[in-house]
C-alpha cells in the first residue's frame, strides 16, 4: 500500500513539473486536514449567506428576439444560511428550488436581490471575480452521478482538476491531497485510476462529494444528491454527508423532493411553491406543525412505510401554474383547498407564526 | 374454482451477452389472485423489471434471450405459445405501464390514436366505438376534458396526465393483470399519490390482479396486498404485506426497512446501512446470494444457496438462519 501511494505521488510530482507557480501559493490557503470549524468562531448566529429577496427571472423571446414575457423561476426569495447547519428545500420539480440553489452560488446570475457570502455581496462581482476568490467557499454536488463526472478523465484527475484550478497546494501535494480525500468518503486508493463507468451509482456520487468537499468549501449546495441512488446506497451516502459536516463544520443547503430524506437530514427547512417559500422553520417544528396549506397538502401525500398508518390525504386538484404567468396574488390560490377571496388579489405577507416559524399565508394574516 | 389469475413457476431469464451467459431472473415462482396486489420489491438491478417483462416475452431476440420455467396465465402456459397468439395476450389479457411515460408514448400520435390502436387490434370496434371507448377511458383515469385530451399529443400533457394516459391505454381492453413498472418513480408526490389512488380504485371496481414493481417501500406498504422481496435475481421473502413490515424476517428486508427515513416518530442519529452495493450479474457469490452483505452471515451460507421455505402460512423466506434471526426493528 505504502508504496503503490509513493510511486502514485511521483507520477503526480512529475506531471505537474512545469507548473511551478503555483508552489508559490502559501500553504495557509489550504487548511485540508485540519478542522475549519475550531478554527472560525463557531455559534448558532453565524452567518455564511444571506439572501435578501432575490428573484431569478428567464426571458422568453418572440419571434424577433424581444421579451414577451418572463419566467419566473425564483420569484423575491429570502433565505440565511447559519454555518454548520443543514438548511432542506423541499418542492415539487418545476417550483424553483434547483435555480434558487444555482443562483445562491452564481451558477445563475440572479435578477434582482442581495447574495451576502463571507461579506461579499456575489451580486455584484463579476463571474471572474467569483470564480477566483468565492468559488473555492461554496460547492455543488448534483443529482445524476452518470452525468456530472467527466466520463473521459480518471477519479483522479477529476479531483485534482479541482486543486489545479483553485490553485490550491503544492503540484507535489496534490495526489496526496486527493488520495486522503478518496479515503474520507469512503472509496479505496485504487479507485484513483478508474474511470466514472467502473463505477456504481454510489460510488460516483461518493466522487462528485470529494469534488466539492477537496476544496474545503463553507457551503455545499446539494441538489437531489441522493435521488437517483437505490434505498441501501442512499443511506450510506446520507449517513457521509452527515459525517463530513460534523468533521468539517459545512453548511448545506439540501435541496430535494423527499419529504422524509428532508426531515432526516435537515436543521431548517423551506418549502417551495412556484418561485417562492411559502413556509420555513425548524425541521421538526414544520413536520409536527405544518400551517401553509400547500405543506400540509405535500405531508400528506407523502407514503408510509408502515401498513397500519392510514393516512387522511388530502388531494390537490389541477397541475402546477405555469411559472410563465404566474396567478395573482397568493401562488397557490388555485389550488387552494381553503382559499379566500384576499388570496387572489395580494400575495400573503410573511407572519412568524413562533420565532423560527414563518409561514406565506393569509390564514394566519 | 381457484382464482389464480397468474401462476409463474421456477422463471429463469438468461441473457447471452459479451460476458458469457448472465441470468437476470433465476427461478421466481409467485402467483397473483384475482383482485390483489402483489408488490415486488428490489433495488436497481435485482431483476424485478425483467420477471415482469418476461411474463409477456417482451425480450424476443430469439438467440439472445432464453426464457425456462412456466408462466400461467389462468392455465395456459405462455412459454410454449407461439408468437401470433402471444400478441392476442399482451395488451388484451395482460397490460403493463412502464415508469417513463414521455418514451412509451408514441410522440407522433394523438393521445386517442393511442387507446385506439389496442382497442381496434384487439376488440375488433370500428373507429367510431373505440374512440367513444377511449374517450370513456380518459374519463376514468381522471382526465378533466377528455374530448379535448383526446386529440393532443403526449407532449402536450403534464407528467402526471401522461401516466394517465398510458393506465388508460393499458385498461382499455379491461386485462385480467396489470403490471405497473415503477409507475410513479417519476412523478412528483402529490401526483404520486393519486396515481396510486387510481391504481388501487380500479384494481378494486374491475378486480384485476395487479403487479407493482417498485423500489419504494412506503408505496408498497400503502397499496399491496401481497409483497415479493427480490435480491440479485430470485425472491428471497414473500409476505402478505402487514407481515412483511411488522416481522420481517430476511436480513435484506430487515436491512431495507431499517435505512429509510420516516415521516414518523423519533429522528435517529444515522441511518442504518447495509453495507456493500448489489454486485454485478457475472460476479454473483456462491451460496446465499446475500451474504457478503449480510450481518449474520456463516459459513454454511458460502457453501450453499438456502431455498425458499415456508415459516409460516403466508411467509416464505430464502435464509439460513430464519430460526435465529428475529424481527431487528
Amino acid at each position: 500500500m505504502v508504496s503503490e501511494r509513493l510511486v502514485t505521488k511521483r507520477l503526480a510530482t512529475e506531471g505537474h513539473a512545469s507548473q511551478g507557480l503555483a508552489s508559490e501559493i502559501p500553504v495557509g490557503e489550504m487548511p485540508m486536514n485540519e478542522k475549519p470549524a475550531s478554527e472560525k468562531p463557531v455559534s448558532e448566529r453565524d452567518v455564511v449567506l444571506q439572501a435578501e429577496h432575490v428573484k431569478k427571472y428567464f426571458p422568453v423571446r418572440g419571434l424577433l428576439g424581444n421579451v414577451v414575457g418572463n419566467v419566473k423561476a425564483v420569484d423575491d426569495v429570502s433565505v440565511t444560511l447559519y454555518r454548520g447547519e443543514t438548511y432542506g428545500l423541499v418542492g415539487e420539480s418545476g417550483c424553483g428550488k434547483s435555480t434558487l440553489g444555482r443562483t445562491l452560488i452564481k451558477l445563475l446570475d440572479a435578477t434582482a436581490g442581495r447574495i451576502v457570502i463571507n461579506g461579499i455581496d456575489i451580486t455584484k462581482i463579476s463571474q471572474r471575480e467569483m470564480r477566483t476568490t468565492m468559488r473555492k467557499k461554496v460547492q455543488m454536488i448534483f443529482q445524476d452521478p452518470y452525468t456530472s463526472l467527466n466520463p473521459r478523465m480518471r477519479i483522479g484527475e477529476i479531483l485534482t482538476e479541482a486543486l489545479v484550478i483553485q490553485n490550491v497546494g503544492k503540484p507535489s501535494e496534490r495526489m496526496d491531497m486527493v488520495i486522503d480525500m478518496l479515503d474520507k468518503v469512503g472509496l479505496r486508493i485504487e479507485h484513483y485510476y478508474r474511470f466514472p463507468h467502473e463505477l456504481s451509482g454510489g460510488q460516483r456520487q461518493r466522487v462528485g462529494f470529494a469534488r466539492a468537499v477537496i476544496l474545503n468549501p463553507d457551503i455545499v449546495i446539494c441538489d437531489e444528491p441522493v435521488s437517483a441512488l437505490d434505498v441501501s446506497v442512499r443511506s450510506q451516502i446520507i449517513n457521509l454527508l452527515l459525517d463530513m459536516q460534523e468533521a468539517r463544520g459545512l453548511t448545506y443547503l439540501f435541496i430535494s423532493h423527499d419529504m422524509s430524506v428532508i426531515r432526516y437530514i435537515s436543521h431548517r427547512t423551506g418549502v417551495m411553491y412556484l418561485g417562492h417559500i411559502v413556509e420555513e422553520a425548524i425541521t421538526d417544528e414544520l413536520f409536527a406543525d405544518p400551517r401553509h396549506p400547500y405543506t400540509q397538502v405535500l405531508l400528506s401525500a407523502v407514503p408510509s412505510p408502515d401498513p397500519h398508518i392510514k393516512k387522511n390525504r388530502i388531494i390537490l386538484e389541477g397541475d402546477l401554474p405555469s411559472p410563465l404567468n404566474p396567478p395573482p396574488g397568493c401562488v397557490f390560490h388555485t389550488r387552494c383547498p381553503g382559499a379566500m377571496p384576499v388570496c387572489k388579489e395580494a400575495y400573503p405577507p410573511e407572519i412568524q407564526v413562533s420565532p423560527s416559524h414563518k409561514v406565506a399565508c393569509h390564514r394566519y394574516a | 374454482m381457484s382464482t389464480r389469475i397468474l401462476e409463474v413457476r421456477n422463471l429463469v431469464t438468461s441473457f447471452k451477452t459479451d460476458r458469457g451467459i448472465m441470468k437476470a431472473v433465476d427461478g421466481v415462482s409467485f402467483h397473483v389472485e384475482k383482485g390483489e396486489i402483489l408488490g415486488l420489491v428490489g433495488e436497481s438491478g435485482c431483476g424485478k423489471s425483467v420477471t415482469s417483462q418476461s411474463i409477456m416475452r417482451l425480450y424476443d431476440e430469439k438467440n439472445l434471450v432464453r426464457y425456462e420455467g412456466e408462466v400461467l396465465l389462468e392455465g395456459r402456459n405462455l412459454m410454449k405459445l407461439p408468437e401470433h397468439e402471444m400478441q392476442h395476450i399482451c395488451g388484451k389479457e395482460i397490460a403493463i405501464v412502464f415508469q417513463d411515460s414521455l418514451s412509451s408514448l408514441n410522440p407522433v400520435f394523438t393521445c386517442g390514436d393511442q387507446i385506439m390502436e389496442a382497442l381496434i387490434i384487439h376488440q375488433g370496434m370500428s373507429k367510431k366505438e373505440a374512440k367513444e371507448r377511449a374517450i370513456e377511458m380518459l374519463r376514468l383515469v381522471g382526465i378533466p376534458s377528455p374530448e379535448k385530451r383526446f386529440n393532443q399529443y403526449p407532449h402536450e400533457l403534464s407528467g402526471g396526465m401522461r401516466q394517465r394516459v398510458m393506465i388508460a391505454c393499458a385498461l382499455s381492453c379491461q386485462p385480467k393483470l396489470l403490471i405497473a413498472d415503477e409507475p410513479t418513480t417519476a412523478l412528483d408526490v402529490t401526483i404520486q399519490a393519486q396515481i396510486m389512488e387510481l391504481i388501487v380504485e380500479l384494481n378494486r371496481k374491475l378486480q384485476m390482479g395487479v403487479i407493482l414493481i417498485t423500489h419504494d417501500l412506503a408505496v408498497v406498504a400503502e397499496t399491496c396486498n401481497r409483497v415479493a422481496v427480490m435480491y440479485l435475481g430470485q425472491i428471497v421473502e414473500e409476505a402478505d404485506v402487514n407481515t412483511i413490515f411488522d416481522n420481517p424476517r430476511h436480513p435484506y428486508t430487515m436491512g431495507l426497512l431499517q435505512s429509510i427515513p420516516r415521516l414518523e416518530g423519533e429522528r435517529a442519529r444515522r441511518l442504518h446501512v447495509i453495507q456493500g452495493t448489489v454486485p454485478l450479474l457475472n460476479q454473483i457469490p456462491k451460496g446465499c446470494r446475500f451474504r457478503p452483505r449480510c450481518p449474520y452471515a456463516a459459513d454454511i451460507c458460502q457453501s450453499e444457496m438456502p431455498e425458499l421455505r415456508q415459516i409460516s402460512d403466508t411467509q416464505f423466506v430464502r435464509c439460513w438462519h430464519v430460526e435465529h434471526i428475529h424481527n431487528g426493528r
